[in-house]
């Protein structure tokens, strides 16, 4: 057995479990803006994304990993407009799942909402978010973005990117997407563990470049620029480790 | 510059008096000098032989002799266990306790001395890297290039161990004594002695001295594993980058229990046959330094301060972060600065999950997740440049998965060679 013999106190199992909390806040809000409707929606998405996790796991009998696929429903439930219908969520959610189980650089999230948004598009339905109270959503979104710096739990600099060049639009009058959905996309679906790059300074450009799209495009351009960016984004992260360790 | 404050238990070890265990019933005196283990032995068993009395010489040009630390009767030459886990030659000396020394010549004012003098009692005296590193002294003072700064590191970056932290309490003025003559013998222009901000002690004790050494500062840096790296204490220090060796930048990095060496081999004209070794851990009874003369069975030391507690405990050598584990035959050596007794770990390693904390905690910007993931692609694998590694161990000691990233890269820097 070699070394080192002791070890940082913090686990995976504390990391998601930091991310569960930090989604608390934001999961209550919208709750208590959508209803019981929400709660239904909260509940096929969530029960959906375990369910095709565990048998999937069961399938390929690998490590079980429930909590992160929990969290996976709620994000997704955060995201999803409040119109979504419950079949709808159900099959994205399966499908989203399936293919993050097998090519895990993808980000499930972003498959779920992409179809879920073109649905609305193709089928001419407009679609509803939930009404906030401004103060209320920035007053949350500060409280979870420092949660989540100070346990470390996500990949915050992509966050910090990200949400800086919208507050930057906002500063220069742009449109943007919509301050509900830039939080949502800047706190949690875009610094996704799997689906994002490792170094500090690809991390920094993943936000920067998801920043700059998400003013640029429409809500459901920027979720496939997402899923695109996933695709470089090991190809960035091999290069500039290369660049760093010569 | 990176680097982690890790886990903390230097308190446990650090006592007011240093034990000296001078009575084991034999010593293994090993036959190692830096990496060589060829040398020509100048004893036969059943010769006499007195404490601090020349045993083997090599020619090797890092080797120094191999001396002996009690006076005793010589029973043979025996393999045992060095501190990297290898089986090494050993001089098995019977003690007779009566710590018969070898006479020495005249001793001259610690100053005054030439620097060849200098060199060669370094080099008689066996003075290497105490820190671990073995590397001989007089090699290090022998540079042909001028010295304009000596860094004495007293940070002691691992956990538990408390060695330097002692020697540097307990023999303050000898210390500054000790580089005040360097200084003066090497035409070096300053001195810094890197203390961690955690040992407040050794930084008040030392300002109490240091009055009248005017080149002589003290720096403290912070309580962040790897700041005991040299490149990393000239960049803190200095703001000077190093590419390979210190050297190149004028610049001489000296571990605070080598410069107490460099005293007794000074002062006293001794070689170096013992050494303050720190005993700690969850599993030792009495976690203390004791004061253990090279060649002695580290079993025989634990026996002597109260013995282990009962239960599934490891033994590892030189700190938590970068030692080994090893087993009861492992012998104390020059560069042993500490015996930790830790419960076996029971962590799983699971499943990475691309957190990224390994790639950006390592020191040399290595990113060993990439590293993993590219094992079984060499052109990459070479790319990613794993030959840096110095082996510190953060990215296994941070990764949330406990996936033993270090002997990943060990491996894969075994793997690129020398491509
Ligand atoms: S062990 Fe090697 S790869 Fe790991 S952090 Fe230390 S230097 Fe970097
Ligand atoms: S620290 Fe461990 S879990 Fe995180 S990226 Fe590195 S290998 Fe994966």
């Amino acid at each position: 057995m070699n070394g080192p013999y002791i070890k940082d106190l913090n686990n995976s199992k504390k990391i998601f479990r930091n991310i569960l909390i930090s989604l608390i806040p934001l999961l209550i809000y919208k709750l208590f803006l959508t209803g019981i409707n929400g709660l239904i929606l909260l509940l096929v998405s969530s029960i959906t994304t375990l369910t095709t996790n565990i048998l999937i796991e069961y399938i390929k009998n690998t490590n079980k990993n429930y909590i992160y696929s929990i969290i996976m429903g709620i994000i997704i439930f955060l995201v999803m407009p409040s119109n979504t219908p419950f079949m709808l969520i159900f099959l994205t959610n399966i499908i989203s799942m399936i293919i993050f189980k097998f090519v895990n650089f993808i980000n499930p999230i972003a498959i779920s909402s992409f179809i879920t948004y073109i649905f609305f598009i193709v089928t001419k339905n407009e679609f509803i978010l939930p009404e906030y109270n401004i103060y209320i959503l920035i007053g949350i979104s500060i409280i979870i973005l420092i949660y989540l710096i100070i346990n470390n739990a996500i990949k915050f600099r992509i966050s910090l990117a990200f949400l800086l060049i919208n507050l930057l639009g906002f500063i220069m009058n742009l449109e943007l997407n919509g301050l509900y959905l830039i939080i949502v996309f800047g706190l949690f679906v875009i610094p996704e563990l799997f689906s994002t790059p490792n170094l500090a300074m690809s991390q920094i450009l993943c936000g920067l470049i998801l920043g700059i799209l998400s003013i640029l495009l429409p809500i459901e351009y920027f979720i496939l620029s997402i899923i695109i960016i996933n695709f470089l984004n090991k190809y960035i992260d091999l290069n500039i480790a290369i660049y760093l360790a010569n | 510059m990176r680097g982690k404050k890790i886990i903390n238990r230097k308190n446990m070890s650090i006592t007011k008096n240093i034990k000296k265990f001078s009575e084991p019933d034999y010593v293994y005196i090993p036959l190692i000098s830096y990496n060589n283990t060829s040398f020509d032995v100048k004893v036969k068993i059943s010769d006499y032989v007195l404490k601090g009395q020349i045993l083997a010489i090599s020619d090797d040009k890092f080797s120094f002799p191999i001396h002996s630390s009690v006076s005793g009767t010589v029973k043979g030459i025996e393999k045992h266990s060095y501190i990297d886990n290898t089986l090494i030659d050993t001089i098995v000396i019977e003690n007779d306790f009566l710590e018969k020394e070898k006479k020495i010549g005249s001793v001259k004012k610690i100053n005054n001395y030439s620097i060849e003098e200098v060199l060669e009692l370094l080099k008689n005296a066996g003075v290497v890297g105490m820190s671990g590193t073995n590397y001989p002294t007089y090699y290090k003072y022998g540079t042909e290039l001028k010295i304009n700064t000596l860094i004495v590191n007293a940070v002691e970056a691992e956990s538990y161990i408390t060695s330097d932290f002692t020697i540097l309490n307990s023999k303050t003025s000898e210390i500054l004594e000790t580089i005040d003559a360097l200084l003066e013998i090497f035409n070096i222009n300053e001195c810094i002695i890197a203390v961690k901000d955690f040992n407040k002690k050794a930084v008040d004790d030392l300002i109490q001295y240091i009055g009248s050494y005017t080149k002589i500062k003290i720096r403290s840096v912070p309580d962040s594993y790897t700041m005991g790296w040299d490149k990393y204490l000239v960049k803190y220090l200095l703001n000077l980058d190093v590419k390979n060796n210190t050297i190149e930048k004028s610049v001489l990095v000296n571990n605070v229990s080598t410069i107490y060496s460099i005293y007794e081999a000074l002062k006293h004209r001794k070689p170096i046959i013992e050494r303050i070794v720190t005993f700690s851990g969850e599993g030792i009874k009495k976690p203390q330094n004791v004061l253990v003369k090279v060649g002695t069975k580290v079993s025989d030391v634990i026996k002597f301060i109260g013995g282990t507690k009962k239960g599934n405990y490891i033994a590892i050598i030189n700190g938590p972060m970068m030692g080994k584990m090893v087993d009861d035959d492992v012998i104390i050596t020059k560069n042993t600065t500490g015996v930790i007794i830790l419960k076996e770990s029971t962590d799983k390693e699971i499943e990475c999950i691309n957190c990224g904390k390994c790639t950006n905690i390592c020191p040399v910007r290595l990113a060993p997740v990439l590293i993993m993931d590219n094992q079984n692609n060499e052109k990459i694998l070479n790319k990613l440049n794993p030959k840096k590694c110095i082996e510190c161990g953060l990215c296994s000691y941070i990764c949330p998965s406990k996936i033993k990233l270090r002997d990943i890269v060990i491996s894969s820097k075994e793997k690129v060679g020398d491509k």
